[in-house]
């Protein structure tokens, strides 16, 4: 598939914003104070800035992972419970081993687990991923509820949650002002969004697979085994966001609870969207979803509006919305699941 | 006995409405992955029409619901049919912009407004939505089954080629069933509010929708099979209540089970059954172009 | 003379700079079954969407009982009384007879027992024992070629427009088909029938016009033209100087074996392609060769027989661009870049990934704005050069090609020869299917004629392949 964005779709989307803006007015929020609010809110000072990082890292691992797996036509819409299995597992592993690598790599793991069943389902069975993928999100959500109230429940069995990870398995961090720290997460997301976009574009795996995506017996008649690699990039895929739970769970939240995800997998789906799935534009999309999640509690705060926080997914929708307008009848439609 | 029976048709009604929604769109040719949000917003509005006004109201709210979902789908078709941009991504946008703009609207309102309870209403009354329901459901079968126009529509989904050359235009046939499918899902929603919890809850679609996609395989694409395939996984959710009050004390494993099977044997029937169901659309998904 | 239902005079098309039809004159007249034969690419199909309103003539004009119409758009087409049968039947596989039928030609009501009982009578009279209630998908398909035509009759009240109508049919199918446009042409209706098939063409017409890049190279009443007529019409009628062909290298080793192989479009085969010999297998399209070299390349699994390919590099050039040739969303340099045997690295730079397909392309001449340009971008004549260059420019010892020159100028033509040629002089085994006689003379060692997926061996000559093809037309005419 080809996603032919350029400048315009941003322009267009910039443009949505600002309309949203507008309709804030309505809500008797002045357009200028909400922007500035907003701006400020996301990215105003260090705080902001460190609040928005924090918020873009898992976002920016699982949109490489959904952005990888597109663009070798696997339609992965299954981010949102990677992650929750990946969180899960980094709240076990890194109260059992005390240290934050093993947590890493249980969230890891989990995720490509979570994720090679669509997988081997769509290559054996043909099973559309779409499908299974959703179905697994829900099934990854109950499972959580489950964990925290059970097996896995703190000691004093009193609140809804996994055990507190010990210091010891916190993820190292690195500040960038005295109240908001970044962890070892958005540089592993960075890395990741490199390396995917890497993998695509200068691996002759990565070529063949996108090869595949639109003729998949060309790849087959280049001697290309497509089914194994299109089940390995798909556990890849659940991988990465695997980790964004682990790295959620062991740099920020510190244990497992139903705040997890939250949508933030669905979220990723719209950012890598947003990006016309090129990872150069990854992390910008993730960052602006940041923003904008960040900008609107901020705005929420400072003016007691509850709800508008809701905003940020409002606005999501929309950009990507103006997107497909913007580039209307230009794009070829994607191959269907 | 007759509670049991009452709960399992409150918690099937949203789900045979959804998928006979997906039903529709899907033999128009399109996967609706917007469905979820639609849902959603539709359960908005009709709790924000319904919401202490009573039992004069609940007419209105549902009517109301199924004109947002209409709206919905006119934005969708335009997206999808006018513009050729592609169902699963013009989809995802969409269900983001209803689950932001549903949690928005809500919590602007909820300050105004008290929470209605349904379920308080007079028997007579609390019927109107099953009745609204059956109604639109079988309204639905014949017009597919029946119309000419529903003929059309199902033309595009199976070849759009066939619909032109017969002289029909699969751009509106196609536009038309998203229309239809939006009004399901808006009655969907609505249903979830006045009828199952009585109140709006952010994000209280739990996923019905995207469930309701699954369900449209065994349902074979057929109005009749929406309304088995709804009864059944109804069956599964009111089992789940039930044995999990009961089960609640082994640590919740099998409530976690229970909560589970849907989408578990959801996922396993589909792996059984395999893929190229031959009951499918055969232009399901296929965009539409000059010749086609 | 009397004037003609549907007449093209003087019409002329050009898409860009490609000229698909020059000064086309072709007229079917009430009563009449015209064949219109030619090639793919000879101009049949822009003829046909002229007639429907797909197309207007850049010159020239459609007329309509001698008085010159403009068709602009479908309706007028439908209006005017002209129908059409299409290839690939235009009929929703999923939906029933009745519905199909319905589609078409509505009758207002809600009652389905009523609009199957309208059905069923429309089906009586056109002689169809089927149930309206049947799935169309699960109809044979010689069925469904009659259920298309039941509903073309609709409209057609004046022309019948049937484009290849026998390409999926069985022989007795066929026959059947041809006594129904019999009877219909005797009710005074023109049936216009486009194919490439010659025995259908000589069976069932009164008149014949042959189209070879999009001009009209021959033209008469079936009476008065025979079967070599045609083919040298079809093929190219002057003999061209043509070069030698490739001679025999001597016995390289065996790199090509079939024994018994059969698929649904061809029939057992068996054939042996030594190193330093071009086999080339020729006849018109739709005989069951893509099926063929398909199974030989391996991409699609033999129903029977078997068939070896020895070790080492090959390459497949595919009639189906799409299916096999090209990832279009993907750049130009990346499509070359595919093969494991034009650029082997497991991981590389662009620059090096331009490094090995820059000289590729520049020796095929591609013409494109940049490399890195999505292949979807080009013309069909350079997306071909873009398969060549990725396919041919590995050293390959098996080459499997399908006319691999369709679509290509004169000199991109030229090279491509001289690039297979030089293949096999080094020792390559080449099986070529081509439906270009000139291509088939210029490069085979030893040729064969296809015909319904059966391979006839013929002496490397322009006699004998259009002697050897006539002859299997005729008979295949007679006997069907």
């Amino acid at each position: 598939m080809s996603f032919q964005i350029r400048w315009r779709p941003w322009v267009v989307a910039a443009g949505a914003i600002a309309l949203a803006l507008l309709l804030l007015a309505l809500q008797g929020l002045p357009p200028l104070r909400a922007a500035q609010l907003l701006i400020g809110g996301a990215m105003g000072d260090r705080d902001a800035w460190s609040t928005t990082a924090r918020v873009a890292t898992p976002l920016l691992l699982c949109a490489a992972g959904v952005a990888l797996a597109f663009r070798c036509g696997l339609w992965n819409i299954g981010a949102e419970g990677q992650l929750l299995v990946g969180g899960l597992a980094a709240a076990w592993a890194g109260s059992a081993s005390g240290h934050w690598l093993p947590a890493l790599l249980a969230g890891a793991l989990a995720g490509a687990i979570w994720a090679a069943v669509p997988a081997l389902l769509r290559v054996r069975r043909g099973v559309p991923e779409v499908l299974s993928t959703l179905m697994l999100n829900s099934i990854a959500l109950e499972l959580l509820r489950w964990l925290v109230t059970g097996p896995l429940q703190e000691p004093t069995h009193q609140f809804p949650q996994t055990a507190t990870l010990p210091t010891t398995a916190w993820l190292p961090e690195f500040t960038l002002s005295r109240t908001g720290a970044l962890h070892l997460g958005l540089p592993l997301a960075l890395l990741a969004t490199a390396g995917g976009g890497l993998f695509l574009a200068r691996t002759r795996a990565g070529l063949l697979l996108r090869a595949g995506a639109e003729a998949p017996l060309l790849a087959k008649a280049c001697a290309f085994p497509l089914d194994r690699a299109r089940v390995v990039v798909f556990s890849v895929a659940g991988a990465l966001a695997g980790l964004a739970g682990a790295s959620d769970v062991a740099g920020v939240a510190r244990a497992a609870d139903r705040s997890l995800a939250q949508g933030l997998g669905y979220a990723a789906v719209a950012a890598a969207l947003l990006a016309g799935l090129r990872f150069a534009w990854l992390a910008p999309a993730a960052l602006l979803f940041a923003a904008l999640q960040s900008g609107t509690a901020a705005l929420q705060w400072a003016e007691n509006l509850p709800g508008v926080d809701r905003f940020g997914l409002l606005l999501q929708g929309v950009a990507i919305v103006a997107v497909l307008v913007a580039a209307g009848g230009t794009r070829r439609v994607g191959t269907p699941p | 006995m007759n509670e049991l029976l009452a709960q399992w048709l409150r918690l099937a009604l949203p789900l045979v409405l959804a998928t006979t929604s997906e039903v529709v769109a899907e033999r128009a040719g399109v996967v609706n992955l917007a469905l979820e949000g639609m849902i959603l917003a539709g359960a908005l509005a009709a709790w924000l029409v319904a919401a202490g006004g009573g039992a004069a109201a609940l007419g209105p709210a549902l009517l109301v619901a199924l004109l947002t979902g209409v709206a919905l789908a006119a934005l969708f078709a335009l997206l999808v049919v006018k513009l050729r941009a592609s169902p699963i991504v013009a989809g995802t946008a969409l269900h983001f912009a209803c689950l932001g703009a549903t949690g928005l609207l809500f919590e602007r309102a909820r300050g105004s407004a008290g929470v209605t309870t349904f379920a308080e209403l007079s028997p007579s009354v609390a019927a109107l939505p099953y009745v609204v329901s059956v109604l639109l459901v079988g309204a639905t079968f014949l017009f597919l089954d029946r119309t000419r126009a529903g003929l059309a529509v199902r033309a595009a989904g199976e070849s759009p080629m066939a619909l032109r050359a017969a002289g029909g235009s699969p751009e509106r046939a196609r536009t038309l069933g998203l229309l239809v499918a939006g009004a399901l899902a808006g009655l969907a929603g609505a249903s979830l509010t006045t009828v199952l919890s009585g109140t709006f809850v952010e994000g209280m679609s739990a996923g019905r929708g995207f469930l309701a996609l699954a369900l449209v395989l065994f349902a074979r694409w057929r109005p009749l099979g929406a309304l088995i395939a709804g009864l059944f996984v109804a069956a599964l959710f009111t089992l789940e209540l039930r044995l999990g009050a009961a089960a609640a004390s082994d640590g919740g494993a099998t409530v976690f089970l229970l909560r589970a099977l849907p989408y578990a044997a959801t996922i396993a029937a589909l792996a059984v059954t395999g893929v190229r169901d031959r009951a499918a659309p055969g232009a399901l998904n296929q965009p539409l172009d000059e010749t086609g | 003379m009397t004037n003609a239902a549907l007449a093209f005079v003087g019409v002329g098309k050009r898409f860009g700079t490609r000229t698909v039809l020059e000064q086309v004159d072709v007229e079917l007249r009430a009563g009449e079954i015209h064949a219109l034969l030619g090639e793919n690419g000879a101009g049949k199909t822009t003829l046909v969407r002229m007639a429907l309103g797909l197309v207007s003539p850049d010159v020239g004009e459609v007329q309509i009982d001698g008085v010159a119409t403009p068709i602009p758009t479908p309706a007028v087409a439908r209006a005017l009384g002209i129908g059409m049968v299409h290839q690939h039947f235009a009929l929703a596989e999923g939906l029933t007879v009745a519905e199909n039928l319905r589609l078409a030609d509505a009758p207002r009501t809600w009652r389905r027992r009523s609009f199957e009982a309208t059905a069923r009578a429309k089906l009586q009279s056109a002689g169809l024992e089927v149930d309206p209630a049947a799935r169309v998908g699960d109809l044979p398909v010689g069925m469904r070629q009659r259920l298309e035509i039941a509903k073309a009759l609709a409209q057609a009240r004046r022309v019948l427009l049937l484009d290849e109508p026998t390409a999926l049919l069985t022989p007795g199918e066929a026959t059947r088909l041809f006594v129904e446009l019999e009877e219909l042409r005797s009710r005074g209706l023109a049936i216009a029938l486009i194919t490439h098939r010659l025995e259908d063409a000589l069976r069932v017409a009164q008149r014949i016009t042959v189209l070879r890049q999009g001009r009209v190279t021959l033209a008469g009443a079936r009476a008065s033209v025979d079967a070599a007529d045609v083919t040298r019409a079809l093929f190219g009628g002057a003999a061209a100087a043509v070069p030698d062909a490739v001679p025999s290298s001597g016995a390289g080793p065996v790199r090509i074996t079939c024994r018994g192989l059969a698929g649904e479009r061809f029939g057992p085969i068996d054939l042996e392609v030594r190193g330093g010999e071009a086999v080339v297998l020729t006849g018109v399209d739709g005989q069951g060769q893509a099926e063929l070299l398909e199974t030989i390349a391996g991409v699609v699994r033999a129903p029977r027989g078997r068939c070896e390919v020895a070790a080492g590099p090959r390459a497949f050039v595919s009639g189906d661009r799409r299916r096999h040739g090209l990832a279009l969303s993907l750049s130009i340099a990346e499509n070359v870049a595919l093969a494991p045997a034009t650029f082997a690295r497991q991981w590389f730079t662009r620059s090096q990934l331009l490094e090995a397909a820059a000289p590729r392309l520049a020796r095929f001449d591609v013409r494109a704005e940049s490399p890195w340009q999505p292949a979807a971008e080009l013309s069909g004549g350079n997306q071909q050069k873009v398969v060549l260059a990725r396919e041919l420019a590995g050293a390959p010892q098996v080459l499997l090609a399908e006319n691999p020159t369709r679509g290509l100028d004169l000199q991109a033509t030229a090279f491509v020869h001289a690039q297979l040629r030089t293949a096999v002089e080094s020792g390559a085994a080449l099986l070529l299917a081509t439906t270009d006689l000139d291509e088939a003379l210029a490069l085979a060692t030893r040729l064969f004629v296809l015909f319904r997926g059966e391979l006839h061996e013929c002496a490397v000559s322009r006699d004998a392949v259009a002697e050897r093809l006539a002859s299997l037309a005729a008979a295949a005419a007679q006997t069907a």
